[in-house]
């Protein structure tokens, strides 16, 4: 059995970049880098972010996802069928690689194989977190010329993610986090999202997280018992908590992953605001049901804010432990049952 | 009876031209270099689609980040937020926060930025090309803001029709545009009380009749089947259907008719890079034919920025030939 702190702290995956590690990525794309010096690079970034967390507290930490530009276009560059034809904008100045499924889909070699065991190497936690963007969302966010339909494009993704969760549980990997951003954007899909999404978790016996944020979540919701996830990771602090308590009603045995940072926001968050944040989470649900964490990933942060968020973050997760403690409860075990 | 192909919306705005944006943004370019850019890439594009045979066209919009932005920062009363979905797509627009009674500020670029087309179009071709400003329609914009101020739903759309619409679609037709792109995806594909479906359409017909334009209505992401019963017989209607999302609303062609003479059929999926095939497009025409519209214009069922660049323009490339072979030119 796997203890962990009561409350446990966690980040969603990304964590800003340094900016020198910026500037290699940039030398490395204009030719100027050789790929050896940009994977040092990368390595070397994971180390100091890891560390980062792990001085603020984090209990469970994630490699950044230093090496991801995008969590889509990662992806869909190391499954063998898809192409890219330019990016696509996606707001305002900001734009990506659209991968476009051109051909049957194989996965011929890990994904995130060895992010996970780099990050095994340097962190001196014993439970990490590995997120891996889920097949809903990657077929959504990408043009398909190949498959007859979404739903099957889906279904493929669904059995690669599959193999890839597999594989990081024979390494050793003890918490894998599905991100699905797009899950709720076509609720007439939802039905049989929510079956190839569950594809994902066929015989997996790690914890396995469901992250899902900026989105509709009373969508979401009717369909917390039927996802055979132990957690759902999900964004409030972006919407001041409103239906937090709604939520938490329809989340019956399972675990919430409760988003009590706002990663949009440079402003610092007040540590009372948060331990509300936290407690009226706690009038719902039981303490062991809860881990800290940001709505999202923090890349689009600097690095000195996003750091001062997460300390925040662990100062009020701090106080309630104290108050658990006087109750007894310090410590809960990491669960990977449904 | 005519078939042209048309632009709708907005052109894929080049990368190198959004980093441009960026640097205009964080202040390491003038607005004079900026401005310069947006001439050069404009006329780049306006040259290739007039060279397609494009004669009914926008300006790319590269100067807009989506169809509320800036424009809504022309606008008295309405503060920029955070961002929003654009619809279900992988697209977010900042959103109108209404605070105040809006009104158009004054002496808002986007009459210089329609005269600058304009003359970058005289520049590519001493054809005539018409060139359709683009501004987003009332429930569209009264449905994608956080209104904080008006109690009225009614007096909402009645000020933005009469304190925005109208003095903006008035000076463009000052200077010469007669035809005026209005967005409203919110009529097809928001779900609208019909109050507001009919407001909304009854303030733009009342604009183009007051003003004497024409108004090229686009909707996407949804079927016009909705609004049949609100619309009223005009010579200056231009209907525009998203038949990508809607194929079934080719069967409405029939009762359209009687309320336009001329139709717009969005047969290019912009959002999707399959490249549409001679075959699929012809069934369409052929169907579009058997109603004698004046004009049947042919272009992409939505803004094409959810495209990558070189799949728009091969997309536009082959409906253009499309349309010549059809027409045997």
């Amino acid at each position: 059995m796997i203890e962990l702190p009561v409350l446990p702290t966690t980040v969603i995956g990304s964590y800003p970049r340094p900016k020198w590690l910026k500037e290699l990525v940039k030398a490395a794309k204009a030719g100027r880098l050789g790929k050896k010096y940009l994977i040092e690079g990368f390595n070397d970034a994971v180390v100091a972010v890891v560390k980062e967390q792990e001085e603020v507290g984090i209990d469970i930490p994630s490699d950044g996802e230093m090496r991801r530009d995008e969590m889509v276009e990662y992806f869909a560059e190391r499954i063998e069928g898809f192409k890219f034809y330019g990016p696509v904008r996606v707001w305002g100045t900001h734009y990506f690689n659209k991968p476009v499924v051109v051909d049957s889909l194989r996965r011929t070699k890990p994904i995130v194989l060895d992010e996970f065991k780099f990050l095994m190497k340097v962190t001196n936690r014993r439970v990490v977190k590995v997120t891996i963007t889920g097949p809903y969302t990657i077929a959504d966010w990408s043009f398909n010329e190949y498959y007859k339909s979404k739903e099957e494009l889906v279904f493929e993704l669904a059995k690669i993610i599959n193999e890839e969760v597999k594989e990081l549980e024979k390494a050793g990997a003890l918490f894998v986090q599905i991100d699905e951003p797009a899950l709720t954007t076509h609720p007439k899909e939802m039905e049989w999202a929510v079956e190839a999404i569950n594809e994902v978790t066929k015989g997996v016996n790690i914890k396995l997280g469901l992250h899902v944020c900026y989105s509709d979540y009373r969508v979401l919701a009717p369909y917390f018992d039927k996802l055979k996830f132990s957690q759902f990771a999900l964004e409030f602090a972006n919407r001041n908590f409103r239906d937090l308590t709604y939520i938490l009603r329809k989340l019956g045995d399972k675990e919430i992953g409760l988003g009590v940072i706002d990663v949009h926001n440079r402003k610092i968050e007040d540590i009372n605001a948060v331990v509300r944040a936290i407690r009226k989470a706690l009038r719902v649900v039981r303490p062991e049901q809860i881990y800290v964490n940001p709505d999202c990933g923090l890349k689009l942060l600097s690095r000195e804010v996003a750091r001062e968020k997460l300390r925040v973050m662990v100062s009020a997760v701090k106080v309630l432990r104290r108050e658990l403690r006087r109750k007894g409860i310090e410590t809960i075990e990491l669960r990977t049952k449904v | 009876m005519g078939i042209e192909t048309a632009l709708i919306g907005s052109l894929p705005r080049p990368l190198i031209l959004s980093k441009y944006v960026g640097r205009f943004r964080s202040g390491k370019i003038s607005e004079v270099v900026l401005e310069r850019k947006y001439v050069v890439y404009t006329k780049r594009a306006l040259s290739k689609l007039i060279s397609m045979g494009y004669k009914v066209v926008t300006d790319g919009m590269f100067r807009h980040d989506d169809i509320l932005n800036p424009f809504i920062s022309f606008i008295d009363g309405v503060k920029v937020n955070g961002l929003y979905r654009f619809y279900e797509n992988n697209f977010f627009f900042r959103i109108p926060i209404i605070e105040d009674m809006i009104k158009l500020k004054k002496n808002v670029p986007l009459i210089t930025w329609y005269l600058k087309a304009k003359e970058i179009v005289s520049e590519v071709t001493k054809e005539e090309v018409i060139i359709k400003p683009v501004i987003p329609g009332p429930a569209t914009f009264v449905s994608h803001s956080i209104n904080m101020y008006y109690k009225d739903l009614g007096k909402f759309i009645a000020d933005y029709v009469a304190n925005v619409l109208e003095p903006l679609i008035g000076g463009l037709k000052k200077v010469g545009a007669d035809v005026i792109e209005i967005h409203e995806p919110a009529l097809v594909a928001s779900r609208l009380k019909p109050k507001v479906i009919d407001l909304s359409l009854r303030g733009i017909y009342e604009l183009s009749e007051s003003l004497g334009v024409k108004i090229w209505l686009q909707v996407y992401f949804g079927s016009l089947r909705r609004l049949v019963k609100y619309l009223k017989p005009s010579a200056d209607l231009i209907l525009s259907l998203d038949l990508v999302e809607s194929p079934e609303d080719i069967r409405l062609l029939k009762v359209l008719k009687g309320v336009t003479e001329s139709i717009a059929l969005g047969i290019v999926d912009a959002r999707n890079t399959k490249i549409e095939r001679f075959k699929e497009m012809k069934r369409v025409v052929d169907k579009a034919l058997r109603y004698s519209f004046k004009d049947i214009y042919l272009c992409p069922n939505t803004l094409l920025d959810f495209l990558p660049e070189v799949i728009a323009y091969r997309k536009l490339r082959k409906l253009a030939r499309f349309v010549k072979a059809f027409r045997g030119d």
